[in-house]
């Protein structure tokens, strides 16, 4: 009997600090629905009007939508889009992984150092990091003048449509591989060596454990990286808006950048509303499609 | 001594609610106006006069950076309050025209009859050019007005055996023969340009090519002259020209650097289009000396209009929202009226106030930049101007950097310009 009006009185006493844990969060969930929630779902409403900052939105259902999947333009920034975070997932993840490899094996020396100076970039701001490569990729740039120097190659980093997409691909992989590298390294650190070091026993090389214990053991890892790469890569906006503008020839121009644009300098609020939501779609889609895998993890 | 104090206590209320009443009283007006040492000091100095000559009336200045103009004061017209004049260039104003954000002029206010009569206040054409002109309804007036004209390097030219007077070039075969001349190579590299041009911004591309079209004779300040002209074979051969200063003539790289001002002014380009007489000021913060430098008028099209390089500037208007309008465009005309205090910085208004000799005294070659701000070229005059530039400018990227022919782009910017014009 005692027991359980001790009990009831525990339940009461965290049910009442529950409800006041709502009071405190309160005031930040109400700025952030009003500055964050609020915006987003009326994005949806303003893709369904022609609105152009001056005078009042005009209902146009889906003409918007009709219109975008008619037009070059938002097809050619949507492919420029998934060919960047192709590339840039892909990269990223493989640089990064064997790099965490590396500074996670015992053979490696200085490996803080090497740590140190691989993440240097990760905490610069993207608009310096665009203003120092931009100056390099001139034709009298450091870049550009090691490698005509050496290979004889005199390189359009920024100046043909066929090279730049890959040289921003090149910075953005640059400014981030420190980032995920140190995701796989938190990962690799969580496998006990004891499977290692059993697999060593019973004769399994290199390549045996990586395939057989590191990876199966680093899913999850990987999936996190994978996801958190693709998003942020989807959503990029800075490397392009400094160092291209979206040229040339709008061979940069992402999605992100052609909602900005769309929006502040054409003031076509409502068109821009809808890319707004085909570029939330995409990464919703892909959102459910990556939950389905978590799930499916769990599952096992 | 109670009796005292309650008479005090009166005494101060009324004092208080008369003082409110009079502030309540006093004619409020708001003036966004972008910011650029030192006229803020001038525009501020405008303020307090005429205050002194209208007690009645509070002037409050915003400053704004420039690049932020157009969406402050959109924000702030949306928002309906608090913004009764604004200046704004002429490359975004007619959007505010066109969305009826603007007042027209109110000739009363400047104790005129008629807009004639106003219009006479300043340069022939002048409200055209800087944008106060929209649709056969005049908006704003002029407050500054500048045009591009052609910097070379004499310096460079002295090195390639060319004199920089004789040889100084007028048409735009000679500028390329001239440019072709003054470009440096190392490795087949170009390591100095012959001429220089942001292609990065669409502005620039589509001001000079704007220039180009209008020397060709085509009409290119109207939408529908712009959206005519495409077909013409000389819109070609004007796109051409411009584009061939990249891909045949080999006196311009664009991979160099992307501010043709900024490389001028470090001697690593010899020529470039997009300066007014403020370029003096700009030139003085890098290493080419004013002596090594001259400005000439824009090259001309054998047999082609004599026109120069786009005209360009800024109107002062008031908002259609203002409750005060003519207290409004007092103000405004009063703040316009000073451009002997602009001159002495080199910025020039064009009201016919003006002595033309401080004009002479403070612009170093005045008479290149005055004939060509005369001769030269109206910008278009379009609410879509941001959408049309870009899609002028692309048309240039696409055969510099994406190796398109220029029959090809042309044809494609038609198409494009025919869904933003339409």
């Amino acid at each position: 009997m005692k027991k359980k009006s001790i009990g009831i009185q525990k339940a009461t006493y965290y049910n009442r600090l529950q409800k006041q844990g709502y009071i405190f969060i309160l005031p930040t969930l109400l700025l952030f629905s009003l500055f964050l929630i609020y915006p987003m779902l009326d994005a949806f409403r303003l893709s369904l009007y022609e609105w152009n900052f001056a005078g009042s939105p005009l209902y146009i259902g889906l003409k918007n939508f009709i219109k975008l999947f008619t037009t070059k333009r938002f097809w050619s920034s949507y492919s420029v889009t998934l060919q960047f975070t192709f590339l840039s997932v892909f990269l990223l993840m493989f640089i990064s992984f064997w790099l965490s490899l590396a500074f996670t094996s015992k053979l490696c020396w200085f490996k803080q150092l090497y740590q140190s100076m691989v993440f240097l970039p990760v905490i610069l701001p993207m608009v310096a990091i665009a203003v120092v490569w931009k100056f390099m990729f001139q034709s009298t740039g450091l870049l550009s003048v090691v490698f005509l120097d050496i290979f004889g190659w005199n390189i359009p980093w920024l100046t043909s449509t066929k090279v730049a997409p890959y040289t921003m691909v090149l910075v953005n992989v640059w400014k981030f591989t420190g980032y995920y590298m140190v995701m796989f390294i938190a990962g690799l650190l969580n496998i006990p060596d004891v499977y290692h070091e059993a697999a060593k026993i019973d004769g399994a090389g290199f390549w045996r454990r990586l395939v057989h214990i590191t990876l199966p053991l680093l899913k999850n890892t990987i999936i996190l990286v994978f996801v958190s790469c693709a998003i942020f890569s989807f959503g990029t906006f800075a490397l392009q808006y400094v160092m291209t503008g979206g040229g040339p020839s709008r061979s940069t121009e992402v999605l992100t950048l052609l909602i900005y644009k769309e929006a502040f300098e054409y003031t076509k609020f409502g068109y821009s509303a809808a890319i707004s939501v085909m570029f939330f779609l995409t990464l919703f889609i892909f959102s459910i499609i990556q939950l389905k895998i978590f799930s499916s993890e769990a599952e096992v | 001594m109670k009796k005292l104090t309650i008479v005090f206590v009166l005494l101060f209320l009324l004092i208080s609610i008369s003082i409110v009443w009079a502030q309540e009283e006093k004619i409020n007006i708001v003036h966004y106006h972008w910011t650029q040492p030192p006229y803020d000091e001038i525009n501020a100095r405008a303020a307090k006069t005429f205050m002194e000559k209208y007690p009645n009336v509070n002037i409050e200045i915003i400053f704004i950076a420039d690049p932020d103009m157009p969406t402050k004061v959109r924000t702030a017209a949306l928002g309906g309050g608090g913004m009764d004049t604004f200046a704004m260039p002429n490359m975004q104003s007619a959007w505010f025209m066109a969305n009826g954000i603007c007042a027209e002029i109110m000739p009363s206010a400047f104790g005129k009859e008629t807009i004639e009569e106003v219009l006479e206040m300043w340069q022939e054409g002048s409200l055209q050019k800087t944008g106060g002109f929209y649709n056969g309804k005049y908006y704003g007036i002029p407050f500054e007005m500048s045009s591009y004209v052609a910097w070379i390097n004499t310096g460079h030219m002295k090195e390639a055996g060319l004199d920089p007077v004789a040889n100084l070039p007028k048409t735009w075969k000679e500028f390329v023969d001239t440019c072709s001349k003054m470009t440096v190579r190392q490795n087949d590299v170009i390591v100095r340009n012959g001429f220089a041009i942001n292609l990065k911004a669409s502005v620039f591309p589509f001001l000079v090519l704007h220039s180009f079209m209008e020397q060709k004779g085509l009409d290119w300040p109207t939408e529908q002259g712009l959206k005519d002209s495409l077909d013409t074979p000389e819109a070609l051969e004007a796109l051409t020209t411009f584009t061939n200063f990249a891909t045949k003539d080999g006196i311009f790289n664009p991979g160099l650097f992307d501010d043709e001002r900024e490389g001028f002014g470090n001697g690593l380009c010899s020529s470039f289009l997009t300066g007014g007489s403020w370029y003096w000021g700009v030139l003085d913060s890098y290493s080419v000396a004013r002596e090594d430098v001259a400005p000439i008028p824009y090259p001309r099209f054998e047999g082609g209009k004599d026109i120069g390089g786009p005209v360009y500037g800024y109107c002062v208007f008031v908002a259609e929202q203002s409750k005060n309008k003519e207290w409004a465009w007092k103000w405004l005309d009063h703040l316009a009226s000073q451009p002997e205090a602009f001159i002495e910085h080199g910025y020039f208004q064009p009201r016919n106030s003006l002595d033309p000799a401080l004009a002479d005294k403070y612009i170093l070659n005045n008479d290149v930049f005055d004939a060509e701000r005369r001769n030269g070229a109206a910008l278009l005059a379009s609410p879509k101007f941001s959408e049309t530039q870009d899609a002028v400018g692309e048309a240039i990227r696409r055969v510099v950097f994406g190796g398109m022919s220029n029959e090809e782009s042309m044809n494609a910017l038609k198409e494009e310009l025919s869904d933003i014009l339409e």
